[in-house]
């Protein structure tokens, strides 16, 4: 069986446009016009029409079946190739993903990946699949972490507080994020008085319910050579890897899973954890963002909560973790998430994320969870 | 009638699945392959877990979360059989009564949705038996 080839073994892949409808509350607002404005902005941003798009990988966990086509013909029928993805949180990601392989394989030259999403009704194939669980929570994430929380106070001495410092965080670099779903910083006291939802994690801790869009052009270098794009402004797809859980005795599979995918995607990249300057993880809720900043490295193993409480995760500290706001604060509507992660990275890179720019990005690190669990990571540099 | 079923079709004893092949457990018995070596059915025999285990770990759920979920509930994790950890419900007055350690055991309950196993301190399951409970 021959070697797994990573992406900088193929052809460079650079993104070169990018778009978000801002991520809110369910509305009546059609999916269309959340996913047809990212797009038309991503378009726009990267200076190519419509036309000039070879094909388009929808990311979407709730909106049924073939929602891409019925979207995308508003922009004009060109005959381009359509294809829907569905991997729950890492549904965008994934689409992401084939379009940089489609991209790096030689097959096209101009891909669009497109994440939408409304709140859906939240049915699950793992309901469907006969085998009753013991407890109806065995397949609720947010009970799942609220247990590796506890675990984490009882075994490694965290703190509700440090907790809550994560939501403060993501909040506070939220506020400055136009995209954002909520839009107000927060303080420790906000955080841990709001209602409790499971153990110690509070609401202000978890990620909302809610709706956008986000859209990415990924294209060749030769494409950009040929229709004239704006190279300055590209930022390169330096590794893409996937991956599911493994079992494990001892250490949390999933945070294994976070551990094992990004020290790939960073050893196909060619750098270390500590060259990250940029983190857009899953922090669907605030436990996620430390055991998860120490299994990528940018901190040590047992010092996610002193790394933050210093800074570290700051935008302008070592390694701004989620300076988009994260999913607890930028928001999280399953399809688009993983896409708006690499819309802030390259936001970042470009030095173009206003009042919330880390001084000097250079690189990032994308890093998905889905539901399952995968794995979905990019590492992404400036140039 | 399934084997493990009394005449009212409720589960004689909560079982898991045990791989003839890698020895490893599955949750539950009726799974359709061995989630550790990939072993089909044919492979694969059921045990019985009554016996008590270590709670390792308990939070409380305060939000409805799923279907069928009455809070506030507690939910714990048993390591059911050997490297095979299970999210469970757990009956008590609160968490702090189920510290993490306190030996559990299942019981079967009857409720609206067709009833499940809760687990309950091992000191306590037999003496707490009500009318819908066996």
């Amino acid at each position: 069986m021959s070697h797994p080839t990573s992406l900088m073994q193929q052809r460079p892949v650079y993104v070169i446009g990018i778009g978000m409808h801002p991520y809110q509350f369910p509305s009546e607002t059609p999916y269309p016009q959340l996913g047809l404005r990212a797009v038309r902005e991503a378009l726009a941003d990267a200076g190519l029409a419509w036309p000039q798009v070879q094909s388009a990988f929808v990311g979407t966990a709730a909106l049924g079946m073939a929602a891409g086509r019925v979207m995308l013909r508003h922009l004009g029928s060109t005959g381009l190739e359509v294809a829907q993805v569905e991997n729950a949180s890492a549904s965008g990601s994934t689409a992401f993903r084939l379009a940089c392989l489609q991209v790096a394989s030689g097959e096209r030259d101009v891909v669009l990946a497109l994440g939408v999403d409304k709140f859906g009704d939240g049915r699950r194939a793992v309901l469907k699949d006969g085998l009753p669980p013991l407890s109806p929570t065995a397949n609720v994430p947010l009970v799942k972490f609220a247990l590796l929380a506890r675990r984490a106070m009882r075994e490694g001495g965290l703190r509700i507080e440090d907790l809550a410092a994560v939501a403060v965080k993501n909040h506070g670099n939220a506020s400055r994020n136009p995209y954002a779903q909520f839009r107000k910083p927060r303080t420790i006291e906000q955080v841990l008085n709001s209602p409790r939802i499971a153990g110690d994690l509070t609401a202000m801790q978890c990620c909302p319910r809610g709706e956008g869009a986000a859209a990415a052009i990924v294209v060749s270098e030769s494409a950009m050579r040929e229709l004239g794009l704006d190279r300055s402004r590209a930022v390169r797809v330096l590794s893409s890897v996937a991956s599911s859980e493994e079992l494990q005795q001892d250490a949390p599979a999933l945070v294994e899973l976070v551990r094992k995918s990004s020290a790939q995607a960073l050893d196909q990249a060619g750098i270390g954890p500590r060259e990250l300057d940029i983190v857009e993880l899953h922090d669907a809720f605030t436990i996620e963002e430390l055991l998860y900043s120490e299994a990528i490295g940018v901190c040590e193993t047992g010092e996610g909560a002193t790394f933050l409480a210093r800074g570290g995760s700051q935008i302008g500290g070592q390694c701004a973790v989620n300076p988009s706001g994260g999913l607890i604060g930028m928001g999280h509507p399953l399809g688009p998430t993983g896409i708006g992660q690499v819309a802030e990275i390259t936001r970042q890179l470009r030095g173009e994320a206003g009042d919330r720019q880390h001084p000097g990005a250079r690189l990032a690190l994308a890093h998905m969870i889905g539901l399952g669990s995968v794995a979905v990571a990019h590492v992404l540099s400036r140039g | 009638m399934n084997a493990n079923s009394s005449t009212d079709g409720r589960p004689l004893a909560l079982q898991a699945a045990r791989c003839g092949n890698c020895h490893g457990y599955s949750y539950p018995a009726n799974v359709p392959g061995c989630r550790h070596c990939g072993a089909s059915p044919e492979a694969i025999d059921t045990i019985d877990c009554m016996g008590a285990v270590p709670l390792r770990n308990v939070v409380t759920v305060y939000a409805p979360l799923a279907p069928g979920l009455a809070v506030p509930a507690i939910i714990g994790e048993v390591e059911l059989c050997p490297g095979l950890i299970e999210e469970v419900r757990i009956d008590a007055e609160d968490e702090h009564a189920v510290p993490p350690g306190t030996p559990v055991r299942p019981v079967w309950i009857d409720d609206e949705h067709g009833g499940g196993w809760v687990f309950r301190a091992a000191t306590t399951a037999a003496a707490s038996v009500k009318g819908d409970v066996r």
